[in-house]
């Protein structure tokens, strides 16, 4: 019998962009989840003019599991600690310029952080490099910007499969940013492959694109995006990345965490996520669904 | 006589005035109280005969617009019997100290063949013109041939004879990029040129449209055709350029009357403002040295665009008729530059023998005035002066240079050593070449390359100074006159350096050199072992900047040129993939199979087939069809083709790919065992391939298997710097090699 404990954590996220919803299958014991214990998290993001509406309470939410309506079990807001990770795409098209502003906005956000949330930084060019882990002191910023150069190819969505399948403990929510020019050259995974990815885990994603180009080809982080919970942005003139990426963080942080534990639906396969509030002119985003095999 | 065969260029072009200087002939000398610039004119009738009996009062000169005194005026007739020509003063200024006379002097005459522009075909009635305009030269005629980029070379001498065998053995052949899919006429590369730029004309947009109808990777693959057209024609002129400058520097330090007649194709230069091929100020710069020289010009255009307009009423894609004036004008023009600025003339020849052109040549040739005009003190200052002559009589033609460089007071100039030869006997081309000073900017390079340091010569590179660099390594000098591999080599690593620099212009200027010099290095025969290894850097160096349309033609050319080597077909494959996949990143993720293969695909997929005859090239060409396949979702198709290698291929990396796409189809076949057993595999025959831990590690997330995806997402992301990975260099082909590749050409550089 195997020793742990499985729960499903679904954390649909609202922002500004699009309704996300991640989804993870946690510590597990197959037993204990055979018998109802599993317990889905959704974030869910509530916006009343572009802001934030922060006085809902659990009765305010209603939620469907494909189609059944669920008993929604706990409600937070802003509570649970972040663990947030942000992929720089290094390649080529990275100048010693965009590096220095790079390594400004990582500091920035750092000091910005909660207490309990944690930082990982992470380098993408063809190889997908980890420069700062969780927990490490604040001078490991700007020392691992010291040795980082740009060049080669960019592995953009392998970069992003790799966030998602990372170790996610079931007590933090997890949130990825990626700054890239948006153009993958050498990924081994295809955007189906990163979108499968997505459903079965339980990170965010949120794609800030350096440039305002979009080709078909960027539909995948439309995409995925929508399938995690995160947004697309792309950096307009007089913008600088700092003030994008505390803006995704900051609505990030904003969302509901509703928990439920799902009845009345088959607990292995696909399933359709509905989230509604009982009041109007609010903007409710959260994501369609997630997979259990 | 010798007849120096397939000498390099650089080497041959300074044989010439080597002996000639040596042979220290009759120079025009003038006898006179006043300071006098000769200057010679050639004045016939609308027929071209020559018109004797003008007096100084019938001439009208003019220096930087300022009209001067014409002091006297001597016609030198070649129009005699006898073996010498006569020269007769036929008029004198009065108040002259002294009566003028002149002593005059022996012609030299260079018949340069410009062989790879006009095809084999219409060489041979033009080619048998030549010998007949030969035969009719007078008898002290010194006489010259040079057969250019590559051919038959022989120093000026009275044995017309040899000459005459020598053209019957002259090998001429048109050099142009490899047959294209759209079969473009030099307009239509022209004015798509302004696309490419990224200011297209509406005649650009509507081609664009007309060949593609908005298909991306039509557009891409069209990318790729014109700009291995402009390469093309850019190298050809620029090397044309350069060969035919050196020349006319060397003839003009023979203080004799010299006429080059030259039979060229031409080469297609845009008549559109801030199009390409952007030969015209090769051919202005051609034009100044000639003039400078005191070299006339004669060409005889050998006019292309007839036989391409029937290459083009044959082609695939009708599109209307070309015009065809239009289409000769665009090859003439760059002859136009400078064949008569410097007293000769052009004559278009659309078909035939061009006996009517090489008749009016001799015609007008054989005689001409010699004017003593009063100089000034500015004159003699080291520059050139533009210069006019004109007759009374409006119904006469005036030949004569536009610019002069009268010589600066002081000593005559060097005179190269050559062993004792009588003044005309045949020459031995054993001269040893005159090597121009090597420019600042390029020495220190030249160095670094001596010391084998390729940063230095890429520091070169930043920012705007590469494309300065290049035009300075052109012009500036041969930093080793005694080893045109060496500099050949040079030349391409300067190349490589400036095509991976941000600045559009050195790109452009890199890309034409390392054309400039395919053309350089290429021996009469496919297969030399030398050119094949500059190729195969080239060809490495190329595929490795994912650049397709700079690539694309210059690839293909060189798997023409050297069919032993089986990389070289393989590259072909990798450079028609790479076109596909420039198409495939632009656009959403293709989930269904086509119907049909596109055209692109096919084409690369024609080309793998191609490598993968070759057992050496094999197992790469079929991982890569598969790979074409996996991505346009024809999974099935893809195993099929991969699956028929039964063997494990012997190269680590090829045997890294071969399980990673194996296992990528079979997953997307929806057999996930096999291939998580196929991921394993590629990370047996490549221990932490990266892209093998990903395929794997995304496929146990989707089998529920979180924490060894998750152990290996920690893998990947704390990998040594030190682990490599294949996959990363796929798109790049062989660039993975071009150390190695780079290393051997050294060695036989040596």
């Amino acid at each position: 019998m195997r020793r742990y404990v499985r729960t499903i954590v679904a954390a649909v996220l609202a922002i500004a962009a699009g309704v996300s919803v991640g989804v993870r299958v946690d510590a597990q014991d197959a037993a204990v989840f055979r018998a109802n214990a599993d317990a889905v998290t959704v974030g869910v993001s509530v916006q009343r003019g572009g802001r934030p509406v922060p006085d809902l309470a659990q009765a305010d939410f209603e939620l469907t599991d494909n189609g059944v309506a669920q008993t929604i079990g706990a409600l937070s807001y802003e509570k649970l600690p972040i663990d947030l990770t942000v992929l720089l795409d290094v390649s080529t098209s990275v100048n010693g310029r965009v590096l220095d502003q790079l390594r400004r906005a990582v500091n920035d956000l750092r000091k910005n952080l909660r207490p309990q949330d944690r930082l990982r930084l992470v380098a993408v060019n063809m190889r997908i490099q980890r420069l700062v882990d969780f927990d490490a002191p604040p001078a490991a910023i700007d020392a691992a910007f010291a040795n980082l150069t740009s060049g080669g190819a960019s592995a953009v969505l392998d970069a992003l499969a790799v966030s998602l399948a990372s170790a996610a403990p079931p007590d933090r929510r997890q949130f990825a940013v990626i700054f890239t020019d948006g153009k993958d050259s050498i990924s081994i995974n295809t955007p189906d492959m990163l979108l499968d990815t997505a459903r079965r885990t339980t990170a965010a994603i949120s794609v800030v694109l350096a440039t305002p180009l979009r080709r078909p080809a960027d539909r995948i982080y439309t995409d995925l995006a929508n399938e995690t919970g995160g947004q697309v942005v792309s950096l307009l003139p007089g913008e600088t990345f700092g003030d994008t990426l505390q803006r995704a963080l900051d609505q990030f942080r904003s969302s509901y965490v509703l928990t439920y534990t799902p009845t009345g639906v088959e607990r292995t396969g696909a399933h359709a996520l509905a989230v509604h509030v009982k009041r109007g002119g609010v903007d409710v985003r959260a994501r369609k669904g997630y997979e259990v095999r | 006589m010798t007849a120096a065969v397939g000498a390099g260029v650089a080497a041959g072009v300074c044989w010439a005035a080597a002996v000639w200087l040596a042979a220290a002939p009759q120079t025009p000398t003038f006898r006179s109280g006043v300071d006098l610039i000769p200057i010679d004119v050639q004045v016939v009738d609308g027929d071209g005969h020559p018109v004797d009996g003008l007096t100084l009062d019938q001439f009208d000169v003019t220096i930087d617009g300022k009209k001067r005194r014409v002091v006297s005026v001597d016609l030198i007739d070649h129009r005699t019997t006898s073996a010498a020509p006569s020269a007769k003063t036929v008029t004198t200024i009065a108040g002259a100290s002294d009566s003028s006379s002149i002593v005059p002097p022996r012609r030299i005459v260079i018949m340069a063949i410009d062989t790879y522009s006009f095809d084999a075909a219409t060489a041979v009635p033009i080619l048998a013109s030549a010998r007949a305009f030969i035969e009719k030269l007078p008898a002290d005629d010194e006489v010259g041939l040079f057969a250019y980029p590559r051919g038959i070379k022989i120093d000026p001498t009275t044995d017309h004879d040899a000459i005459v065998r020598a053209l019957g053995k002259i090998v001429v052949q048109r050099d142009a990029p490899p047959e294209g899919e759209f079969q473009l006429t030099p307009a239509e590369l022209v004015d798509l040129s302004t696309w490419t730029l990224g200011r297209p004309t509406p005649q650009a947009s509507q081609l664009m449209d007309t060949l593609c109808h908005g298909d991306v990777t039509c557009l891409i693959r069209l990318d790729a055709e014109v700009t291995g057209g402009l390469m093309h024609d850019e190298a050809m002129a620029q090397m044309s350029a350069g060969t035919l400058s050196a020349l006319i520097r060397e003839l003009g330090k023979v203080p004799l009357r010299k006429t080059v007649v030259l039979v060229s194709g031409g080469f297609v230069t845009a008549d559109v403002p801030g199009a390409r091929p952007d030969n015209q100020e090769a051919g202005t710069q051609v034009g100044k040295t000639a003039a400078a020289a005191d070299v006339s010009v004669y060409t005889l255009f050998i006019d292309p665009s007839l036989r391409k307009m029937i290459s083009a009423e044959t082609r695939s894609a009708p599109r209307g008729v070309p015009d065809v004036r239009r289409e000769g004008d665009l090859y003439k023009q760059w002859l136009d530059e400078f064949s008569g600025r410097a007293g000769g003339s052009l004559f278009r020849v659309a078909s035939g023998d061009g006996h009517f052109a090489f008749d009016r040549i001799l015609s007008e040739t054989s005689a001409y005035y010699l004017l003593g005009v009063e100089s000034t003190p500015g004159d003699r200052d080291g520059r050139a002066h533009e210069m006019r002559v004109r007759v009374r009589d409006k119904r006469l033609t005036v030949r004569g240079r536009s610019w002069i460089l009268p010589q600066k007071p002081g000593p005559a100039p060097a005179v190269v050593e050559v062993a004792d030869r009588p003044a005309s006997a045949p020459a031995a081309a054993t001269a040893a070449a005159s090597a121009a000073p090597v420019v600042p900017e390029i020495r220190p390079l030249a160095d670094a390359f001596d010391r084998d340091d390729r940063t230095a010569i890429a520091k070169a590179m930043v920012g705007s100074k590469g494309e300065a660099v290049i035009r300075a390594f052109r012009e500036g000098g041969d930093p080793w006159p005694a080893s045109p591999r060496r500099r050949a080599v040079f030349a391409l690593d300067l190349a490589a350096a400036g095509m991976r620099v941000e600045s559009i212009f050195t790109k452009r200027e890199a890309a034409r050199l390392i054309a400039e010099y395919a053309l350089q290095v290429r021996q009469p025969q496919p297969n030399d072992p030398f050119e094949c290894a500059w190729l195969r850097v080239a060809t490495e160096g190329l595929e490795g900047l994912f650049e397709p349309s700079t690539g694309a033609t210059f690839i293909m050319r060189a798997a023409e040129r050297c069919p032993a080597d089986p990389r070289f077909a393989l590259a072909v494959g990798v450079i028609r993939d790479q076109q596909v996949r420039l198409g495939e990143s632009a656009l959403a993720p293709v989930r269904e199979p086509a119907k049909d293969i596109p055209d692109g695909q096919q084409r690369a997929l024609d080309a793998l087939a191609a490598a993968a005859a070759s057992p050496g090239t094999r197992d790469e060409a079929i991982a890569r069809t598969a790979w074409l396949h996996f991505r346009a979702a024809r999974y099935a198709d893809g195993l099929k083709t991969i699956e028929t290698l039964t063997t494990p291929a012997p190269d680590p990396t090829v045997r890294y790919l071969v399980d990673v796409i194996r296992g990528q189809l079979l997953r997307a076949l929806d057999r996930p065992d096999e291939a998580s057993a196929a991921f394993r595999a590629a990370l047996v025959a490549w221990p932490r391939g990266q892209a093998a831990q990903l395929a794997l590690m995304t496929l146990l997330v989707n089998r529920g298997q979180h924490d060894e995806a998750a152990a290996l997402a920690d893998q990947i992301e704390t990998a040594s710097v030190d682990d490599t990975d294949p996959w990363w260099l796929y798109w790049v082909g062989d660039y993975r090699t071009y150390s190695t590749a780079r290393a051997q050409l050294r060695e036989r550089m040596q």
